[in-house]
C-alpha cells in the first residue's frame, strides 16, 4: 500500500492527507523531510531544536492542510508552504532565544560536518559564516545553494519577485565572501 | 545611478554564470566572456558555490529519520472524516448527481431564498400599496402580469373579478382617508376591470358564457352595495364617476354586457340594440303569449321549479349561444348551468336573491316580474338565427309567473321583449357596446 502510494502524484498524495490519508503524509513527509531538517538546522544551528523544529513542521502543515490543499493545488506551493511553516518556526525559535553561532556540539555529535569539511576545508568555517548573515541572506544561501532550489521557487517562499531574488543572491555571497575573507584574515 | 546599473548588472551575469554552470565549464566560460569586467568578481562568488552545495549532504540523524515517521503518525491529530465536524463533513460533502459540494448547493439555497424574501416582500408590500403609494405601480404591474398569465376564461373572469373587489377595498380605504382624487383612480381602475370581465364573457359561449354570466352576476350585487355605499359618501362633484361604476357593474337594466366594438360580425342591421336583436327564440312548444323562460309554465308538466338555463337574474342573455342545443320545450329536458366553481349543476333552484334589487334605472315595465333567470338556451332551435317576429311574448327571464304579462304589447311587439334588466327599450340610445 505504502508502495503503490510513494508512486502517486504529488497532487493525489495531497488529496489523500488532506482528506485525512496518513499514509499519504507520510510519503509526502519522506520526500521533504531531509531539505526541510538541513533548512531550520542551518537557520537555527543546534541538531536537537532542528529535528524538533522539523517535526512540528509537518505536524503544523498535517493541521491546516485541507485548507491549504484547496488554496494551493499544485505541489510546488506545497513545498514553498513547507518552507514557510518552517521560517515561521525558526522566527518563532529566535524569539524565544538569543541568536547563536553553530554550536560545536553540531560537529562532534554527527560528524556530518566533519564529513564536508574534509570534502571542502573550509565547510566548518563556512557553516559558521552562514550563521552570521542576516536572516534574508541565510534563507537565499540555503535554498539556492545548499538545498538548490530554483529562482522561482526561492521567490515562491520568500514571497518576493525572481530579480529581487537575484539581487539578494548577488548580495548574500558578497557578504558570505566577506565574512569567510575575514574570518581568514583574523585566524592569520 | 551607474552604480545601481553595475549592481544589477553583476547580479544578472551572475545568476547567467550559476546557470551556465549547470551546463559545464565551457559554458560558464562562455558566459563570463561576456562579462569580462566582472570577471574576477564572479570568479570569487562562483568559488563558493560548491562548498555551499556541498552542505547540502547534511542529512537528519539515522535515529531521528527512523523513528521521526512513526513518531509523527502517532503525533498526528486524527482527521479522518468520521472526527471531523458533522457541519464541516457536510459542507465538504460532494453530491454524487451534480458534482457539486454540498457548501456549494447550500450557499445556492441560502442566497436563492434571500432573492424569494425579499421578492416576497416587495410584492406584499406591493399588494398592500394604494393609489398615491410609492409602490402602487408596481402593484399594477404585477397585476398585469398576473393578468397576461390567465389565459383561461373562467380563471381570467375570477381573476378580475377579484381585482375589481380589491379596487372597491381601495375605493372605500381612499374615501374613509378622504382622498377623493384617489378614490376616482381606484374607481376607473374598478371600471376598467368591470369592462374587461365583460369582454371575456363576450368571447365565451355555450354553458361556460352562462356559468360566468352567474358568477358576475353572484360577484356584482355586491358591488351595486358597495357602490350605493360610496355614492353616498362622495361629493357631488364625484357622484357622476360613481354612477358610472355602477353603470359598469352591471346595474339594472344597464348592465353593459355587450358585444364588443372589435366584434361586429354578430350585430343585426337593423340598427337595433344587438342585445335585444339577438335574444333568443323562444323555445319550441311554448305557448303563444307565455313568458319566454326557463322556467317552465306553473301548467306545464315540469311545472317544478328548476334551473335557471338563462342568464342570471340581471344580466342580459348575449348573442351567439350555441347552435346546437336541442329545441327546447315542454317535453326537453332540463338543463343545467355549470357555475364557474364546480362545472355543471343540477336542478339549481331559483336563486334567493329574487327579486333584483331595486336598480334605478330602467323602465318599470322591464321588471314587471321578478326575475329568475334567463330564456334557457335550449329553448333556441338550432340553426336559427333569432327572429324577432317568432317570439312576441315578452322576455321571461323576470322569473315571473306565468300568468304574469310580460310588458306591455306597445313597448315592442313586433320584438322579443328584452328580458329584465337588459338595455331593453328599443329607443334607448345606448350603443350596442356600449361600456361606460
Amino acid at each position: 500500500m505504502s508502495k503503490e502510494r510513494s508512486d502517486f502524484s504529488e497532487k493525489h498524495l495531497l488529496r489523500l492527507a488532506a482528506q485525512g490519508d496518513k499514509e499519504a503524509y507520510g510519503v509526502l513527509y519522506e520526500r521533504y523531510l531531509d531539505e526541510i531538517y538541513r533548512y531550520v538546522t542551518y537557520r537555527v544551528g543546534d541538531p536537537q531544536e532542528a529535528e524538533d523544529i522539523t517535526a512540528n513542521v509537518f505536524v503544523r502543515t498535517w493541521e491546516r492542510l485541507p485548507k491549504m490543499a484547496r488554496r494551493h493545488r499544485n505541489s510546488s506551493s506545497f513545498r514553498g508552504w513547507l518552507y514557510r511553516v518552517a521560517k515561521n518556526l525558526v522566527v518563532d525559535f529566535y524569539r524565544r532565544r538569543e541568536p547563536m553561532p553553530l554550536p560545536d556540539g553540531l560537529h562532534k555529535e554527527d560528524g556530518l560536518v566533519e564529513g564536508i569539511a574534509a570534502q571542502h576545508t573550509k565547510a566548518n568555517q563556512l557553516v559558521e559564516a552562514i550563521s552570521l548573515l542576516q536572516s534574508d541572506y541565510q534563507q537565499i544561501i540555503i535554498l539556492r545553494f545548499i538545498n538548490q532550489l530554483s529562482h522561482k521557487e526561492c521567490a515562491n517562499i520568500m514571497k518576493r519577485s525572481v530579480g529581487a531574488t537575484r539581487v539578494l543572491q548577488h548580495r548574500a555571497l558578497e557578504r558570505l565572501r566577506e565574512i569567510i575573507q575575514n574570518e581568514s584574515t583574523e585566524a592569520r | 545611478m551607474s552604480r545601481q546599473k553595475h549592481a544589477r548588472s553583476i547580479d544578472e551575469a551572475l545568476a547567467e554564470c550559476l546557470d551556465a554552470l549547470e551546463h559545464g565549464e565551457s559554458a560558464l566560460q562562455d558566459r563570463l566572456a561576456q562579462y569580462p569586467e566582472y570577471r574576477q568578481q564572479l570568479l570569487e562568488l562562483l568559488s563558493l558555490r560548491q562548498p555551499l552545495a556541498s552542505l547540502g549532504q547534511l542529512s537528519p540523524r539515522r535515529a531521528f529519520a527512523e523513528s521521526a515517521k512513526q513518531e509523527l503518525m502517532a503525533k498526528l491529530p486524527d482527521r479522518s472524516a468520521a472526527s471531523r465536524p458533522p457541519l464541516s463533513r457536510l459542507w465538504q460533502f460532494r453530491l454524487p448527481v451534480f458534482r457539486l459540494r454540498a457548501g456549494t448547493l447550500i450557499s445556492a439555497l441560502a442566497i436563492l431564498t434571500v432573492i424569494f424574501l425579499v421578492t416576497h416582500g416587495v410584492h406584499r408590500a406591493a399588494s398592500a400599496a394604494g393609489p398615491g403609494d410609492l409602490l402602487y405601480g408596481l402593484n399594477l404591474k404585477l397585476e398585469h402580469v398576473q393578468k397576461l398569465l390567465t389565459r383561461d376564461a373562467k380563471a381570467a373572469t375570477r381573476l378580475r373579478l377579484d381585482l375589481a373587489n380589491k379596487r372597491l377595498a381601495e375605493v372605500q380605504d381612499e374615501l374613509e382617508d378622504g382622498d377623493i382624487g384617489n378614490a376616482l383612480i381606484a374607481l376607473q381602475g374598478y371600471k376598467d376591470e368591470m369592462a374587461a370581465v365583460i369582454e371575456i364573457i363576450y368571447n365565451t359561449s355555450g354553458p361556460e358564457r352562462y356559468a360566468l354570466l352567474d358568477y358576475l352576476a353572484r360577484t356584482r350585487l355586491e358591488h351595486l352595495d358597495i357602490l350605493r355605499l360610496v355614492l353616498a359618501k362622495v361629493p357631488a362633484s364625484a357622484q357622476s364617476a360613481v354612477q358610472h361604476a355602477i353603470e359598469a357593474s352591471g346595474s339594472g337594466d344597464d348592465l353593459p354586457i355587450s358585444r364588443p366594438e372589435a366584434v361586429p360580425s354578430d350585430r343585426p342591421d337593423d340598427g337595433e340594440p344587438w342585445e335585444e336583436a339577438a335574444l333568443p327564440e323562444p323555445p319550441l312548444g311554448t305557448p303563444e303569449g307565455s313568458p319566454v323562460t326557463g322556467t317552465p309554465r306553473s301548467d306545464s308538466p315540469e311545472a317544478p321549479i328548476e334551473l335557471p338555463a338563462g342568464p342570471p337574474v340581471g344580466l342580459p342573455i348575449l348573442p351567439g349561444p350555441p347552435t346546437d342545443r336541442p329545441a327546447a320545450g315542454a317535453d326537453a329536458p332540463k338543463k343545467t348551468v355549470p357555475t364557474i366553481e364546480s362545472g355543471p349543476r343540477v336542478a339549481t333552484p331559483i336563486p334567493p336573491r329574487v327579486p333584483t334589487p331595486p336598480i334605478e334605472s330602467g323602465p318599470p315595465a322591464e321588471r314587471s316580474a321578478p326575475p329568475t333567470g334567463g330564456r334557457p338556451p335550449e329553448a333556441r332551435p338550432p340553426a336559427n338565427p333569432p327572429g324577432p317576429a317568432e317570439n312576441p311574448a315578452p322576455p321571461a327571464d323576470l322569473g315571473g309567473p306565468p300568468e304574469q304579462p310580460g310588458p306591455p304589447p306597445d313597448a315592442r311587439p313586433s320584438e322579443p321583449g328584452p328580458p329584465a334588466n337588459l338595455p331593453g327599450p328599443p329607443d334607448r340610445p345606448s350603443p350596442p357596446g356600449g361600456r361606460p
